[in-house]
């Protein structure tokens, strides 16, 4: 792919953000939902199909200039980036990857188009952090496979036409594209969510949901290990950039109050106390945002690294982003505790980050076990 | 130092707990969250606990007990009452309201205002904020200036806790002639004068029961009387309510952190992942031991700035030091328990979600942390008494 091409759709995506996001972030989270004419547009201008090929409608954007596309969205609008994250990542690069020939031109034009909305379901009431043990239910009966269950927390959910949703046959796990047009589908939003208000998340109750038989998405008993393990691995790469983008919203917010507040005479950027708070968010978004790089130039090479550092860059920049937009909410003060200030909705947004696509303490799960094997020292003799 | 309560230190933190339990707990605190809606009736239920009495002297309608006593009281409040925003406005109510009154007033002040502000059939707040004078109050521009036998105030005073409800304000001004700091004068300022309105609101990120709002003071007219303390030594008034502020909001977190852990272990104990409870996973009993070594080393410096000021040892550095530790622990402890709830915390349907919107301003209230840094940083020597 052509670098000055994709430079030119980054450019662009700054000021398409700058003007259609960012001041109206707080807007959608008040209307509790992302405008459809800005989906329309984003759809327009590709981006939710922006890693997809040309021939499916995308941009063809490799995988670090997806990280770029993601990081500039996301500064804008949390809400409006787990769009991406969900409809492109989780269900759209899944079904490049998996899905048949006829699966992928039956549903990804219509996504890159924006005429149909995607969302991944796979978390219930019981089951999150222990995805294996899903308790919504499939039997085979003739050509169709049957669906019972419920689902909880899915990300455009109340929007979405289309669901990846993964469910059980007792020692079988496996994935099924389901159309809310099948019937048997009723989403409802779920209220009182810190942040995310706009992103249409709800709970699935699935009903006698009848899929064709060619809507199963790989192989019967693949759900988890082949089709959750790449969505998640997606998901995880969208979500790393995505708190580097938070985080640095939060830097750009605090630099900027922080050369305009004036207190004791002073702008108050020039007490060694702001300056330290700047210093350390500045040098955590740009680690963050280096390891997001990293990333993504291992995903383009296919290297045997590259799921490893994604998980690697999403533990590190939720972390940070939560550290980040904590001390930007500080250096605002009293106006940083209000929603005059976009502060202190990127603290809410930051959150989110440590729990989905994996808590926290399951990526230093992983994280140590590739240490404790990496970084073993066999002839060592312990002391 | 001695580790015992008094039997009436108990029986005033049983009572609260009572109380809280019983009647400050009623309704659906997400809802009112939500509306950011202020109840009344709670309100009054609070104030006959007598809470607002306990460290006053018996001539004023108090009890003359010592500051740990009132401590253990707001602890108790945070520990068993959900509504933070309500526990808020009364920590504002008291110690910057009444506190100062009761510090610095005349007889008459006191008199006039003490016993309708100890039952909370007053409300009362404090403006010391504006616009551009956060951290550094000398730089405020409410101006003052003398009418006759009157004080008149002009200008705007924003983040006024109780702002929108209160009865009686403490509003700080700055005179035109003369030198910064030694210029600020604070008022004792009633609804029904004229020339004072609410303006603003705000839509808050947390305490978004306690109602908050900018006051405007248009030739705000203020008989003589009023005057808090000393012409041009406001700040005296408002660095004596400093003291109160910071121990006792400290004393409310405290309490929080308390409820907050015991919800928090409750689920750790509940939440079955993997077919184990998640509390024992080591990643979620480690936040837990975090938790509790943070509310220890909070109790611990709580009480004994308490003792401290009880036996006249404190210094400045002291309310700062507890103020500093205390609020950090706040929001570290509440970042822990939403993440031990994973996505259910971060929903209303446990009150962690809220627990940490209602923390985040605690580091920023009451002088942030950096200026408490200032603060100790400044009077290191005096603090090892
Ligand atoms: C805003 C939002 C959007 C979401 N969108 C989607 C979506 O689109 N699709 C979807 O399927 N899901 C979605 N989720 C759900 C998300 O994937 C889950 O919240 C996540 O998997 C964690 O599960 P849980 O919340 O049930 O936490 P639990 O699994 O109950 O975990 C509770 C706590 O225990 C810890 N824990 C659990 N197991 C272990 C262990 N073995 N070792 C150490 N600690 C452990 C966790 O780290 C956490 O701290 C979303 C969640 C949120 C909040
Ligand atoms: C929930 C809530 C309730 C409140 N209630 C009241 C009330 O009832 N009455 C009232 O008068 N006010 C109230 N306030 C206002 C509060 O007292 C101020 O927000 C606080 O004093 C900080 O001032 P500021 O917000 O203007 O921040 P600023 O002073 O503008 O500070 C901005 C940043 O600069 C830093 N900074 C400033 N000076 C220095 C320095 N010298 N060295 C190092 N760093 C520095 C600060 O630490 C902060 O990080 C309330 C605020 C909140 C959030």
């Amino acid at each position: 792919m052509d670098r000055n091409f994709m430079d030119e759709v980054i450019e662009e995506a700054r000021q398409f953000t700058e003007k259609e996001i960012r001041p109206f972030a707080g807007d959608f989270e008040q209307n509790e939902q992302v405008p459809r004419e800005l989906i329309n547009k984003m759809a327009k201008r590709k981006y939710l199909a922006a890693p997809f090929p040309e021939e499916y409608g995308g941009l063809g954007l490799d995988p670090l200039y997806y990280g770029y596309l993601t990081e500039e969205i996301g500064k804008g609008c949390a809400s409006t980036r787990a769009l991406m994250t969900v409809h492109t990542s989780l269900v759209g690069e899944t079904l490049l990857k998996w899905g048949t020939k006829e699966q992928k031109e039956r549903y990804l034009r219509p996504m890159a188009s924006g005429e149909k909305i995607a969302a991944f379901a796979l978390s219930e009431p019981e089951v999150g952090t222990d995805a294996g043990s899903v308790k919504t239910s499939y039997i085979k009966e003739g050509n169709k496979y049957i669906l019972n269950g419920k689902k909880k927390w899915i990300t455009f959910g109340n929007l979405a036409d289309i669901f990846i949703i993964i469910a059980s046959e007792g020692k079988n796990i496996s994935a099924f594209i389901a159309e809310r047009d099948f019937g048997g589908i009723t989403t409802k939003p779920i209220k009182g969510m810190m942040a995310g208000r706009a992103a249409y998340i709800a709970e699935i109750e699935i009903n006698n949901l009848e899929i064709p038989e060619e809507n199963l998405l790989g192989k019967i008993g693949g759900g988890f290990t082949f089709i959750c393990n790449t969505a998640l691995d997606y998901g995880r790469y969208s979500v790393a950039w995505a708190a580097t983008a938070v985080a640095g919203a939060a830097v750009e917010e605090m630099v900027t109050y922080a050369r305009h507040r004036t207190q004791f005479d002073q702008k108050i950027y020039k007490f060694q106390t702001i300056r330290e708070i700047i210093a350390n968010a500045t040098t955590k978004y740009l680690t963050s945002k280096a390891l997001c790089i990293n990333a993504g130039n291992l995903r383009i090479q296919g290297s045997d690294e590259k799921v490893f550092q994604t998980t690697l860059a999403k533990y590190y920049s939720s972390k940070i982003a939560m550290e980040v937009t904590t001390d930007a909410i500080q250096v605002f003060g009293g106006n940083g505790c209000t929603s005059e200030y976009p502060v202190e909705r990127l603290f809410r947004e930051a959150k989110i980050f440590e729990i989905i696509e994996g808590t926290s303490q399951i990526q230093q799960e992983i994280i140590s076990r590739y240490a404790l094997s990496n970084f073993y020292r066999k002839k060592a003799k312990a002391q | 130092m001695d580790f015992h309560l008094t039997k009436f230190q108990q029986d005033i933190f049983e009572l609260v707990k009572d109380v809280s339990i019983k009647k400050l707990n009623d309704g659906n605190i997400f809802e009112d969250d939500d509306k950011q809606a202020f109840s009344r009736e709670k309100w009054k239920s609070c104030a006959e606990t007598d809470i607002f009495a306990l460290s006053l002297e018996e001539q004023y309608g108090g009890m003359g007990e010592s500051m740990l006593t009132m401590a253990l009281a707001i602890q108790a409040l945070g520990r068993y009452c959900n509504d933070e925003g309500l526990i808020f406005s009364a920590c504002a109510h008291f110690c910057t309201c009444i506190v100062p009154i009761w510090q610095l007033g005349t007889e008459f002040l006191k008199e006039k205002y003490l016993p309708k502000l100890l039952t909370g059939e007053y409300i009362g707040g404090n403006g010391s904020t504006e616009a551009d004078a956060g951290s550094d109050l000398s730089s405020m521009i409410t101006k003052v200036t003398k009418d006759g036998n009157d004080y008149l105030l002009n200008g705007s005073k924003i983040f006024v806790t109780n702002g929108p409800i209160a009865d009686v304000l403490i509003l700080y001004g700055i005179h035109q002639d003369g030198i910064k700091l030694a210029n600020i004068s604070g008022f004792v300022v009633e609804k029904g004068f004229l020339g004072a309105s609410v303006g603003q609101t705000f839509h808050k990120m947390g305490l978004r029961t306690s109602p908050l709002a900018e006051i405007i003071l248009n030739d705000c007219r203020i008989p003589e009387e009023n005057l808090l303390g000393r012409e041009r030594f406001g700040i005296m008034g408002f660095n004596k309510s400093m003291y109160w502020e910071r121990i006792l909001m400290s004393a409310y977190h405290l309490g929080a952190m308390e409820q907050q852990f015991n919800i928090a272990l409750d689920y750790s104990k509940k939440r079955k992942q993997f077919n184990t409870r998640i509390k024992d996973f080591q990643s979620v009993s480690n936040k837990l031991v975090e938790m509790r070594a943070n509310i220890e080393t909070s109790k611990w410096l709580l009480y004994n700035v308490c003792w401290k000021y009880d036996t006249g040892k404190v210094d400045l550095a002291d309310a700062s030091m507890v103020k500093l530790v205390v609020s950090n622990a706040k929001v570290k402890n509440s970042l822990d328990a939403v993440q031990i709830f994973g996505a259910y915390g971060y929903m209303k349907e446990y009150l962690v979600e809220k627990q940490l919107r209602d923390s985040i301003a605690a580091t920023i209230y009451s002088g942030t942390s950096e200026i408490q840094k200032k603060i100790i940083s400044e009077n290191l020597e005096n603090i090892d008494g």
